[in-house]
């Protein structure tokens, strides 16, 4: 008799349990769904990583459908390189990344580092199927990245807008 | 009358460190009234070389990198010195795209930049006692005057 008593309460919280993360999910696609409607129709998540450094511009991370839009910050050496190549390849799993832009917009300094920033994130998400495109360099950059032979591998377009259009071309 | 000029530094090998070398070398090579892209190479392959300390001499662990760098009229002179593993074989090391440490996702420009971006790069090193990283450049901007 106790026994069946116990059995009944253990079913009775595990109905419990289930009803609330049912209807977790159920509320979140609601929130969700509201932020797609927020901002036109596309699901934009903004987030920063901050290298530290006091004044400098921090990179900013921006996901349009499955583009992660890396605005790097005015330094790309080995020390930030470090910090945000983790945070990208979390980032890319996460959200299923196909396509990461590096935008170099705000960058005014980059060695050697950010060549390795941008091959090792090219060799992570080629074998999921994905690629990885430049924009915005200035005439350093394009230098250093010429030296390199990164051009062999990776394209580099002038704007984000005119890089979207071609990976959805691509795609 | 030639003009002179010289500093030396010394810091640890954090890679914080690296930011702040850039700043220190540009600052005194200010000095000169150089171009934007000529203090951009400088900064560049010293950014180059000081990484290079940190991450293959001294392979993350304490040490003391040292800066030096002497001014004569237009010429720059500048040594970055570290005590740490040495270069077994310096050839192989200079080569574009060679790195000891693909793991670190190094893509082995290191030396092929600082070549590009100055006159002339030596490298004195021996094995379990450090290394030093000459490099040279003459600021062209400034011989006309």
């Amino acid at each position: 008799m106790e026994q069946f008593f116990y059995t009944i309460i253990y079913w009775v919280k595990k109905i419990i349990v289930k009803t609330k993360y049912y209807i977790f999910l159920i509320l979140k696609k609601i929130t969700i769904k509201k932020r797609k409607l927020e901002i036109n129709g596309e699901f934009i998540k903004i987030c920063k990583i901050f290298t530290g450094g006091g004044n400098l511009v921090s990179t900013q991370c921006k996901i349009v459908k499955r583009n992660l839009i890396v605005n790097v910050s005015e330094e790309l050496d080995h020390h930030n390189a470090e910090i945000i190549r983790d945070k990208i390849d979390k980032l890319i799993i996460k959200h299923n990344i196909k396509c990461v832009i590096f935008d170099f917009s705000n960058t005014k300094f980059m060695d050697s580092s950010g060549i390795g920033v941008i091959m090792g994130r090219y060799k992570n998400i080629k074998n999921m199927g994905g690629n990885v495109v430049v924009t915005n360099v200035n005439t350093r950059m394009d230098r250093i990245f010429k030296l390199s032979g990164l051009y062999r591998i990776i394209n580099s377009y002038d704007s984000v807008d005119q890089a979207l259009k071609n990976i959805s071309n691509i795609s | 009358m030639k003009y002179e000029n010289e500093m030396k530094i010394e810091f640890s090998s954090k890679s914080q460190n690296e930011s702040f070398a850039r700043v220190v070398i540009a600052s005194f090579v200010a000095q000169l009234d150089p171009t934007l892209e000529e203090l951009s190479d400088i900064k560049t392959a010293v950014s180059e070389a000081v990484t290079n300390a940190i991450i293959h001499g001294y392979e993350e662990y304490d040490g003391q990198v040292y800066m030096y760098c002497k001014i004569t009229d237009n010429k720059v002179y500048i040594e970055i010195k570290d005590f740490g593993k040495g270069i077994g074989d310096i050839d192989k090391a200079r080569e574009p795209l060679f790195t000891s440490k693909p793991e670190l996702e190094r893509s082995g420009m290191g030396f092929t930049v600082m070549e590009t971006f100055m006159d002339e790069v030596e490298v004195e090193s021996k094995v379990g006692v450090g290394s030093k990283i000459i490099m040279r450049k003459k600021l062209e901007s400034l011989e006309k005057l």
